[in-house]
C-alpha cells in the first residue's frame, strides 16, 4: 500500500480522462489513472478524421504521452477499483490489477519475446505473447494466460505439457526436454510406459483424437540419447544439511529422490533387489522399456548425486527404519510399492504350471529363461496380465489366452497396449473368470472357467460381474498366470511400530504423507494400493515437498495457487481441421517372437513437429519460458506475475462516465466529479472541453483542500564544459535494432575518433539499469559530450507526433532520475535508421550508420549549453467579457488561487435582464459578489480596452478607466468579445490572432488564439456542454495548467539573436509565427531584435528570413545543420 | 550498379517486433546522393512509421531532421548542393497542418528562392523539391522518396563536385 495520497483518482482513458489527468497533474495534484483494459483507450484506434484530414489519433498522441511522462500521474491499467472506503485518514480506493506478466516499465518492445514464442493462435498472426498496441501506452507486450490447460491438470507430476509441445512444434527439442525435467526426472521412461491421463483430458477429443502426448515426451528424450549435450541440471538454489532415507528404488522413490535433491537435500536409496529400479526393472518387460533407457535415467539421477545401496532389505541384518534414524537420516520415505500378488483363492494354484505374475516377470526381467508350455492362460486384465501374456509369447507359447471377468469397457489396462497385445495373436476373452486350476500328475493341464454377466453397480463405478449359472468351460493349458493385482508387501514394519497398516495391507499416512511415526513418510503404491507409475511419482512428488516442509518447519499446502485471474480457455473451433496421429513405427509380429526387443521406434522428427503442431494451445501462453529467456538483459517478462491488491489514498474522484452506485453511496457528493449526461461519441474538441471542465472543477476543489505540489525546478549537475571528450553508445535494443556485428562494428568506428574516450554497445537504454551505466561511465571518464544512439530522436523536453514510450522513458531516466545534463547529448535515431534499411546488405548499412555515428559526433562539438532557465509568473489573470462562461472561469481562477481581473464593457452584475435570463446565474453571480467584495476578484465593469502588448507572463493592458490606466497579468481570457476588435500593440501589432481555426494538430487547443498566454473561450455547439458553466471552467483549468507549466523553464529550443550581426531589419518580427520577437531600442539605428523566450517555440522561421545570420536556434544551430551537410556528403 | 529496392507488402503484423537485422547480402554502391531535410513533425512521424511498418528507406537518401521544414534556408540548400549533394528534398507538413502556422510557406518561398539561384548557377531545378504530409502517411512518404531517387537518377550526377 502506498502511503502517498492522490489529488485524484481518474476512471477510464479516454480523451476526456487523459485531458482530465493532464491538466490537473499540471496545476500540480497528483492524479492516479485507473484504465480497465491493458492499453490506455485513447488510441490508434480513433480514426476520426479531423476536418484538416488528421487523423484524431495524431493530434491526441503528444497528449497521451504527456500524460504517461507526467511525473504528477501514476498510471495502472489492467485495474478497477473494487472497493472505496471512508476512513480518519481519508478516503481509500482498493485496486485490484492483473499482470501483463512483461514489467511495462522494463519493456524495451524488442520484440524478441513474441519473435520466440511457439505459441501461434490458429487463425490468427497474432502469438501467446503480443504487443499490446505498436504506438499505445503503455507500449509493451502482454502475454496472454489462461487457465492451466487440461492435460496438465490431469498429470500427476503437473508437467508443462501444452509448453513441450509447442516447444516441439517448433522444433525445440532440447528445451522441451529441459522443460519436461523441471516437473519430472524419467522422461525416457515415463514416454514410453506412461498411461497418460493427459490424453484422457485433451480437448482434441471433442474434434478427433487426442494429442500423442506420452509418445512425444518419448520422442524428445530419445532425441538427447541420438544428440547428447552437456547436462543443462541446475544446481539447487539451497543446500540443506539434513540426510533423507529413502526406501525403495522404483518410480515413487526416485522420484522423491530427485525432487529432494532438486531442493537441496542429500538422498540415499536404499533397494532389497540387486538392481534398482523397482516395478520399472522387474515387472516392465523389456520390449516395452529396455533395459539401457532404465540404467541411462538411472545413472543420471546417480550423477545428480543421489546414492542407491542395492541389495540391502530394510528390516533384515539389523537394518530397519530405527537404525537409519540412528544412522543419522532426519526422515525417511516408504516407496516400497506393492509387489506381493494378490490370492485368486481357487482350487488347483499349487499345481506345477501355475504362476504367480510378480515373480515370473521378476524372474525373467532379472534373465532367467524358464521353460514355459505351449498354450497359456492369463488371468487379469491389467498391464501386468497384458504384460505376462506378451512375455508368454516371446518365450514359446503358441496359444495365450487372457481371462478378464468384465468386459472391455472397464479393462485397467493401457489401451495401446491392449491393442499391441491383440496384434501380437493374443486372445482376450472378457467376461471369463476362472473357477478351479484341473492338473493331472500335480501338472496344470487346464483351466475351469465361467461366463459372466455384469450386475449392480459396485460403490467404485464398476459393474459388478455376476457368473452365468451353467456356463461353465474348460479350457486347456499348460501353463497359467495369475495377474490379478499386486498388494504392499509389509513385513518389515514390526507391530510394535506406530506405522498404522490398513486392512487392504497398505500404509495409512496423513494428508501430508506423513506416517503416525514422526518423521516417516510413506508414498506410492505402498499408501494407495497398486497403481499407476505416473501416479505413485506424482505421489512421491507431493510427499517430498512435504518431507521438505517438515524438516523446514513450513506448514504444507496441497495446493497450488491457482491464479484465479486466468481467463477460460478458448471455446474449441469446430471447423478446426481433422488430423490423426502419425502412425507409429512398430517392429513387424514375427520379428518380436523370441526376443524381448522394444516393440515401438518412437515418433521421427517429421513425424513428432507434425503432432506436436496439432496442439490447440488451451492455455495460450505455454510457459514455455523461452521469451524470459530472450529477454534476460532486460528483464522485462516475468511468468510469475500475479494478481495484486492495492490501496490507493486519495481526495477526489473524476469520471467522465457515470460512477458505480457502490461508490457513489461512500463518497460526499462535492468530492465527484462526474458529467454523465453527455453520453458518448463525442467529437475531440467536445472530449477535451469535458476533460478540461471536470479538471478545472476538481482543481477548484482539491486547492481548498491541499497545497498544489510545486514543479520541481531541477538543479541539472553542470556537465557541460568546454572542451570535447565524447563518449559514444549504442543502444541495441536487445540485440534487435540492428545486426550484432554492424552495432559492435560502429561502436568501433566511433572508438577510432581522437575525441572519442568511450564507446560501447548496450544492451538497452531505456532501461534504468541502462541509464545508470551512462550516467556512471560520463561521470567516471569525465566525458562532456555523449552521442547516444539509441531509438530517441532528441534531447528535448517536448513531446511531438513520433514520439514514444520508449523514447520518453529513455529520456526521463537520463535527464531526470539521473539528473544528466541534456545540453551535453547530441541522440540519433538508429533503431529507425536500421529498420528502415533491414533490407539492404549489412555492408550498406553499416556505411550509412557510421556516416550516421560520424556526423552525430561532428554535431555534437558544436553543442552549445541550452538554457533550461527557471522563469517565475505571477498569478494574475484577466478574464475580459462577463459572460456566464466568464464568470465561472474567474471563480474558478480565483478558487485555484488566482488574483483575476473580472472585466466587461458593461456592468453586467447589475443588469437584472441578464441574471434572469438563467437560474444558473443567480449563485454565480452571488459567489462573485462575494469575492469581489473581499478583493480577491477585482471587478472592472465599463471596461474599454486600449491596447494590449507583452507576452505570456506579462502581459500590459491599458484602459479607458477612472482610476488604473492599466493591467499588468500573466494570462488573458477572452469571453465573448470578438477578437478582431481587441487593439492589439507593440510586439503583437504584426502578429494578430492566427487564422487557425480548425482543431488540426497536437499543439492545437481549442482555446488558443495563436498568442501563448491568451485564450478565447471554446463554445461547443451544442447547448447541453453548457450546463453549469463547463466551458468557463475548462478554460479556466487551461489558463491555470499553462501559468503553472511555464513557471518551470523555457524550451531548450529557443532562438537566440547576436545583437553585433542584427541590423534592426525586423524582417523576423514579420516571419515568427509566435509573436516571440520584439524590437528593443527607440531610435531607428538602434533597433535591434531580442526573442521573448516564453513565446518562441524554436521552429526557426526568423533563421531563414535573416539576412545577415543574426539569429540562431540553440539546438540545432546552423553551424551543426552545416557540419551535418557536409560529413553527410563526403 | 544500381542499387534495386525490393518493394515488399507492409507485413503484419509489423517486424519492428523482432530483430529486424537478417539483412539481404548483396553488393552495392550508391551513384547519386540525395538529402531529405524532414520537418519533426508529420514528415519524422512518417519517417519513424515507416521504419515500425518495415518500409525501406532508398539507400540513396540521407535524411536531417529539422525542427520546422520553414527552417532550412537558401543559405543550407546551396551548401547541400555545394558539397555535391545530387537532389535535395525539404519535407513539410500540409500547409493547413503546420504546428507553427507559415512553415510550409516560408520553405516554398526559399525553394522558389533557391531556384533563381540553381537556374543561375546551371544546376536543374528538378534536383531541388518540396513534398508534404500528414502524420500518418508513412507509405506516402515511403513511395515519394523512391520516386525522387529514381527522378534524380534520371538527372545524373550534379555537376558540381564538392566531394
Amino acid at each position: 500500500m502506498t502511503t502517498e495520497s492522490y489529488g485524484a483518482l481518474i476512471i477510464g482513458s479516454k480523451i476526456e480522462s487523459l485531458k482530465a489527468a493532464y491538466d490537473l497533474a499540471t496545476i500540480g495534484h497528483r492524479v492516479l489513472l485507473i484504465e480497465e483494459e491493458e492499453k490506455l483507450q485513447a488510441s490508434l484506434e480513433d480514426t476520426e478524421i479531423l476536418p484538416s484530414g488528421v487523423r484524431s489519433w495524431y493530434a491526441i498522441h503528444p497528449l497521451l504521452m504527456a500524460v504517461r511522462s507526467h511525473p504528477l500521474v501514476d498510471i495502472v491499467t489492467l485495474s478497477v477499483v473494487d472497493e472505496i472506503r471512508h476512513s480518519k485518514e481519508g478516503f481509500s480506493a482498493f485496486i485490484r490489477n492483473k499482470p501483463y506478466y512483461v514489467d511495462t516499465e522494463l519493456c524495451c518492445f524488442c520484440g524478441r519475446c513474441r519473435e520466440i514464442c511457439p505459441v501461434e493462435l490458429p487463425g490468427s498472426l497474432k502469438k501467446a505473447v503480443d504487443c499490446i498496441s505498436e504506438k499505445g501506452i503503455p507500449r509493451t507486450f502482454f502475454i496472454d494466460k489462461r487457465k492451466n490447460p487440461p492435460c496438465q491438470k490431469a498429470c500427476p507430476l503437473g508437467i508443462n505439457i501444452q509448453g513441450y509441445l509447442s516447444l516441439i512444434a517448433s522444433g525445440k527439442f532440447r528445451e522441451a526436454l529441459d522443460l519436461i525435467r523441471e516437473s519430472a526426472p524419467l522422461a525416457g521412461i515415463l514416454g514410453r510406459i506412461c498411461h497418460h491421463p493427459c490424453e484422457r483430458q485433451c480437448r482434441r477429443n471433442e474434434i478427433d483424437e487426442p494429442l500423442a502426448i506420452c509418445s512425444l515426451k518419448r520422442f524428445v528424450a530419445d532425441y538427447e540419447l541420438e544428440n547428447p549435450c552437456h547436462d543443462s541440471s541446475t544446481e539447487p538454489k539451497e543446500r540443506h544439511q539434513e540426510k533423507i532415507a529413502i526406501i525403495g528404488s522404483g518410480p515413487a522413490g526416485l522420484m522423491a529422490a530427485w525432487e529432494l535433491t532438486r531442493l537441496g537435500y542429500r538422498v540415499t536409496i536404499f533397494e532389497t533387489l540387486p538392481v534398482a529400479g523397482g516395478m520399472l526393472r522387474t515387472v516392465i518387460a523389456g520390449y516395452r522399456l529396455p533395459q539401457s533407457i532404465l540404467d541411462k535415467e538411472i545413472n543420471t539421477l546417480k550423477e545428480m548425486g543421489i546414492e542407491i545401496i542395492t541389495n540391502c532389505p530394510i528390516g533384515k541384518d539389523k537394518k530397519s527404519i530405527g537404525s537409519l534414524f540412528d544412522e543419522g537420516f532426519k526422515a525417511i520415505l516408504i516407496a516400497t510399492g506393492a509387489d506381493v500378488n494378490k490370492n485368486l483363492g481357487l482350487g488347483g494354484e499349487e499345481l506345477a504350471g501355475v504362476y504367480d505374475s510378480i515373480p515370473f516377470l521378476k524372474r525373467i526381467n532379472l534373465g532367467e529363461r524358464p521353460a514355459t508350455g505351449k498354450r497359456a492362460v492369463v488371468i487379469g486384465g491389467g498391464n501386468a496380465a497384458l504384460e505376462s501374456a506378451r512375455t508368454l509369447l516371446r518365450l514359446g507359447a503358441d496359444e495365450v489366452n487372457i481371462l478378464y471377468r468384465r468386459t472391455s469397457e472397464e479393462t485397467p489396462g493401457d489401451r495401446n497396449e491392449l491393442l499391441l497385445t491383440m496384434e501380437e495373436g493374443i486372445k482376450i476373452n472378457y467376461l471369463v473368470t476362472p473357477i478351479r486350476f484341473i492338473g493331472k500328475d500335480g501338472r496344470l493341464t487346464g483351466v475351469k472357467c465361467i461366463h459372466m454377466d455384469l450386475g449392480e453397480i459396485e460403490p467404485d463405478g464398476r459393474r459388478r460381474p455376476v457368473p452365468k449359472k451353467g456356463s461353465e468351460f474348460i479350457l486347456d493349458a499348460d501353463t497359467a498366470i495369475v495377474a490379478i493385482g499386486q498388494e504392499p508387501e509389509l513385513s518389515f514394519i514390526h507391530e510394535e511400530s506406530p506405522i498404522r497398516i490398513s486392512q487392504h495391507s497398505t500404509i495409512k499416512t496423513n494428508r501430508d504423507y506423513h506416517t503416525e511415526q514422526e518423521g516417516v513418510f510413506a508414498a506410492g503404491d505402498v499408501v494407495t494400493g497398486s497403481a499407476t507409475v505416473v501416479e505413485a511419482m506424482g505421489a512421491a512428488k507431493k510427499a517430498a515437498l512435504a518431507i521438505h516442509c517438515h524438516l523446514r518447519g513450513k506448514p504444507w499446502r496441497e495446493t497450488e495457487d491457482q491464479d484465479e485471474t486466468r481467463g477460460d480457455y478458448e471455446p474449441v473451433d469446430p471447423n478446426t481441421p481433422h488430423a490423426f496421429r502419425p502412425l507409429m513405427p512398430v517392429r513387424g509380429i514375427k520379428e518380436r517372437r523370441d526376443n524381448f526387443e522394444e516393440v515401438e521406434f518412437g515418433y521421427t522428427k517429421e513425424q513428432a513437429i507434425q503432432e506436436a503442431k496439432r496442439c490447440l494451445q488451451c492455455g495460450i501462453c505455454s510457459e514455455c519460458k523461452q521469451c524470459e529467456i530472450v529477454c534476460q538483459n532486460v528483464g522485462a517478462v516475468n511468468h510469475s506475475g500475479i494478481k495484486k491488491h492495492t490501496e490507493y489514498r486519495f481526495h477526489a474522484v473524476v469520471s467522465p462516465r457515470p460512477l458505480a452506485e457502490k461508490f457513489v453511496s461512500v463518497l460526499p457528493e462535492e468530492r465527484i466529479f462526474c458529467e454523465s449526461e453527455f453520453g458518448e461519441g463525442r467529437r475531440l474538441e467536445e472530449s477535451l472541453l469535458l476533460g478540461a471542465g471536470l479538471a478545472g472543477r476538481a482543481a477548484a476543489f482539491l486547492t481548498s483542500q491541499m497545497e498544489v505540489i510545486p514543479k520541481d525546478s531541477k538543479k541539472l549537475s553542470s556537465l557541460y564544459k568546454e572542451g570535447v571528450k565524447s563518449g559514444l553508445f549504442i543502444c541495441s535494443c536487445n540485440e534487435s535494432s540492428g545486426n550484432p556485428d554492424v552495432m559492435n562494428e560502429l561502436a568501433k568506428f566511433g572508438a577510432g575518433f581522437d575525441e572519442v574516450v568511450h564507446s560501447e554497445v548496450l544492451p538497452s537504454a531505456c532501461h534504468p539499469d541502462g541509464a545508470r551505466i551512462l550516467a556512471e561511465t560520463i561521470e567516471g571518464k569525465g566525458i562532456t559530450r555523449v552521442v547516444l544512439a539509441a531509438c530517441s530522436c532528441c534531447t528535448l523536453d517536448m513531446i511531438c507526433t513520433a514520439c514514444n514510450d520508449q523514447r520518453l522513458r529513455c529520456k526521463g531516466n537520463l535527464f531526470n532520475k539521473q539528473g544528466l545534463d541534456p545540453s551535453i547529448f547530441e541522440m540519433i535515431n538508429l533503431k529507425n535508421f536500421m529498420a528502415t534499411r533491414r533490407n539492404m546488405d549489412l555492408q550498406g548499412v553499416l556505411e550509412g550508420g557510421k556516416n550516421m555515428i560520424e556526423c552525430a559526433l561532428s554535431r555534437v562539438k558544436f553543442q552549445e549549453k541550452l538554457p533550461g532557465q527557471d522563469g517565475d509568473m505571477a498569478k494574475t489573470v484577466a478574464v475580459i467579457g462577463a459572460t456566464l462562461e466568464g464568470l465561472t472561469a474567474s471563480l474558478d481562477l480565483e478558487k485555484m488561487g488566482y488574483l483575476v481581473y473580472l472585466t466587461d464593457e458593461r456592468d453586467p452584475l447589475l443588469d437584472k435582464d441578464i441574471s434572469g435570463e438563467d437560474k444558473l446565474y443567480t449563485p454565480i453571480i452571488e459567489d462573485i459578489c462575494e469575492r469581489i467584495n473581499s478583493g480577491s476578484i477585482v471587478y472592472l465593469p465599463w471596461f474599454q480596452m486600449k491596447a494590449l502588448e507583452g507576452h505570456l507572463g506579462n502581459f500590459r493592458i491599458e484602459f479607458l478607466g477612472a482610476d488604473q490606466s492599466h493591467l499588468r497579468v500573466s494570462a488573458i481570457l477572452f469571453s465573448g468579445v470578438e477578437l478582431e476588435k481587441v487593439p492589439l500593440t507593440g510586439n503583437l501589432l504584426r502578429k494578430g490572432f492566427a487564422r487557425r481555426t480548425l482543431p488540426g494538430f497536437h499543439s492545437f487547443s481549442p482555446w488558443s488564439t495563436g498568442i501563448p498566454g491568451i485564450f478565447k473561450m471554446m463554445l461547443p455547439p451544442e447547448n447541453s456542454f453548457n450546463k453549469k458553466g463547463l466551458p468557463g471552467t475548462a478554460a479556466a483549468a487551461e489558463v491555470a495548467a499553462l501559468l503553472q507549466k511555464s513557471e518551470i523553464r523555457t524550451k531548450n529550443i529557443v532562438a537566440q539573436v547576436d545583437q553585433d550581426r542584427c541590423r534592426g531589419c525586423s524582417h523576423c518580427l514579420e516571419a515568427c509565427p509566435f509573436a516571440a520577437i520584439e524590437m528593443l531600442g527607440d531610435a531607428i539605428e538602434d533597433r535591434k531584435s531580442s526573442i521573448i523566450e516564453m513565446h518562441c517555440q524554436g521552429c526557426g522561421t526568423c533563421l531563414s528570413v535573416c539576412p545577415t545570420g543574426a539569429v540562431d536556434t540553440i539546438y540545432k544551430t546552423e553551424k551543426q545543420i552545416e557540419e551535418l551537410i557536409e560529413v553527410m556528403l563526403r | 550498379m544500381k542499387h534495386k529496392i525490393k518493394f515488399s507488402p507492409p507485413p503484419s503484423p509489423p517486424p519492428s517486433r523482432g530483430r529486424v537485422w537478417e539483412g539481404v547480402k548483396k553488393g552495392n554502391s550508391y551513384t547519386i546522393k540525395v538529402l531529405a531535410f524532414l520537418c519533426n513533425w508529420a514528415p519524422w512521424s512518417c519517417y519513424t512509421g515507416m521504419g515500425e511498418l518495415g518500409m525501406p528507406i532508398p539507400g540513396e537518401v540521407n535524411v536531417i531532421r529539422v525542427m520546422c521544414a520553414g527552417r532550412v534556408n537558401t543559405a543550407l540548400l546551396l551548401k547541400a548542393f555545394e558539397k555535391g549533394a545530387d537532389g535535395v528534398l525539404i519535407v513539410g507538413c500540409r500547409i493547413d497542418n503546420c504546428q507553427n502556422g507559415t512553415g510550409p510557406e516560408v520553405a516554398l518561398k526559399n525553394i522558389e528562392h533557391t531556384y533563381e539561384i540553381l537556374n543561375l548557377l546551371g544546376l536543374k531545378k528538378e534536383r531541388l523539391q518540396f513534398k508534404y504530409y500528414l502524420a500518418h502517411e508513412s507509405e506516402k512518404l515511403s513511395s515519394d522518396l523512391h520516386e525522387f531517387v529514381k527522378r534524380i537518377e534520371g538527372l545524373g550526377q550534379t555537376p558540381i563536385s564538392g566531394k
